[in-house]
């Protein structure tokens, strides 16, 4: 159980520094992956709602760490609800299907993107309701599906648990 | 009943969240000491994981770089041929009225981007999401970072300092909505302001006064503007910014009928996408405002 924390930490700050270091240079139509809300989207299709919009909330509060320009919170909240809705989704509709997760990061990204735009609009970040940004939150989602197996892996290798004994889908 | 036990805890373990995220967004958007000071930590714990990935990716990004923009590099390869040429020749004639500029320069005691010493740095991060526009840098407040320092890289302006922590600051790109810059163009001299919007990697100009419409091919070019023109940083006192850095050049010039003034584009000189060094400059530097005051 403590190993498994140590290593779901361990996957939030390299994610952070991945995305931080090595896919700012990897922009495709200026838009990077959001690596933390895939394995948020991963971790709440594991281990369901309350897991995911938890697991959403500490990522998204390591990501809005390394942000200056929108507040502090703002990714946690729309990872944490992405986490959360990804989680009732796998429960009552999904099924388990092998080779779900570019769908699952491409619904992740675009429901994470646009609450992020949305409540940042809200609370007054300039700029947040334009077609360039919806444009963004578009192509981020399709870069998400893209990279999403590795991802997911990574989060299954993180999440895992011996002592439950439970497979990953 | 067991069911709706647990529905009713998660529901409430999702307001918590929210309510907790919502408090932190408002506690910060105040501007809170407690939430900068662990972002600072935050930033400087992670700084030798991140200057060691950077590091270690740079000779896959050169790779990666040089087989995807292999196209481009060859016709920007021309291009530069084509404006070296020119600008040899732009160079030879200003050659003979540049003693004269800085003779004028040193009698009026004018304060240049040349006067301003800086502080060399390494970019080792950009802000992480798609919503912002800054990169981190490998020097802070210990090296003599402050906010509100200018940085520029090789040929242009990037930015200005916005955070500093001991060992990293945070730079705000020019492409950034938050940044204004007082620009003046290259052949006309008309002074502007630039203005980003978010997602846009082109940055528009805004007149202060005079309006000035696209070339024509009789117009002089100190009426009008012309595409590929440079855009300067404008002398003001107290700027922000050193006079005559370049900012950017023109790439679009569109008159619209409904708009009262035309649509300028310009497109930074600097790749804000794939810096790697950069100088933070001691702007106003304090030598010359001793110098100035004494």
């Amino acid at each position: 159980m403590v190993l498994r924390r140590v290593r779901l930490v361990l996957l939030v700050i390299t994610l952070v520094v991945l995305e931080n270091t090595v896919f700012r240079h990897l922009r495709i139509f200026d838009a990077i992956p959001a690596l933390c809300l895939i394995a948020t989207v991963a971790i709440a299709y594991e281990e369901g709602p309350q897991t995911g919009a938890l697991f959403g909330f500490v990522s998204g509060l390591a990501t809005d760490m390394l942000l200056s320009a929108t507040p502090a919170g703002l990714s946690g909240l729309s990872f944490a609800l992405t986490g959360y809705l990804l989680g009732v989704l796998q429960g009552g509709v999904i099924r388990e299907v092998k080779g779900i997760s570019p769908l699952l990061a491409l619904v992740g990204g675009l429901i994470g993107g646009t609450i992020f735009l949305v409540v940042g609009g809200i609370i007054g970040v300039d700029g947040f309701f334009t077609l360039a940004q919806a444009r963004i939150v578009i192509v981020a989602a399709v870069y998400d599906a893209a990279i999403a197996p590795l991802v997911f892996a990574f989060a299954r290798w993180a999440n895992h648990d011996p002592d439950r004994d439970r497979g990953w889908r | 009943m067991v069911v709706y036990r647990r529905e009713g805890q998660r529901r409430s373990l999702l307001l918590v969240i929210v309510i907790s995220s919502l408090l932190i967004v408002t506690i910060d958007s105040r501007g809170n000491g407690l939430i900068d000071s662990f972002r600072s930590g935050f930033r400087d714990a992670i700084s030798p994981v991140r200057d060691v990935v950077e590091e270690a990716f740079s000779p896959v990004r050169n790779l990666f770089g040089g087989v995807t923009d292999y196209g481009d590099l060859k016709a920007e390869n021309q291009e530069l041929k084509r404006r070296v040429t020119k600008l040899e020749g732009k160079l030879s004639r200003e050659r003979a009225v540049g003693g004269k500029v800085g003779e004028l320069e040193t009698l009026l005691d004018l304060p240049t981007a040349e006067d301003a010493t800086g502080v060399a740095a390494r970019v080792v991060g950009a802000a992480a999401g798609n919503f912002e526009r800054t990169v981190e840098i490998n020097k802070g407040s210990s090296s003599g970072v402050f906010v509100g320092r200018p940085v520029v890289a090789g040929n242009g302006l990037v930015g200005k300092v916005t955070t500093v922590s001991a060992t990293l600051s945070t730079v705000t790109l020019i492409d950034s909505p938050s940044i204004g810059i007082g620009v003046r163009l290259e052949n006309s001299n008309v002074n502007g302001l630039t203005e980003a919007h978010t997602g846009e990697r082109e940055i528009l100009l805004k007149f202060l006064e005079s309006q000035l419409g696209p070339c024509q091919e009789a117009s002089p070019l100190d009426s009008c503007i012309s595409e590929n023109e440079l855009v300067f940083t404008t002398a003001t006192r107290d700027g922000a910014f050193p006079p005559d850095i370049a900012v950017g050049r023109v790439v679009s010039v569109d008159i619209s009928t409904t708009e009262l003034e035309p649509r300028i584009a310009i497109r930074p000189v600097v790749n804000l996408d794939d810096l790697t060094y950069v100088k933070v400059l001691r702007w106003p530097d304090p030598k010359t405002t001793k110098t100035k005051t004494s």
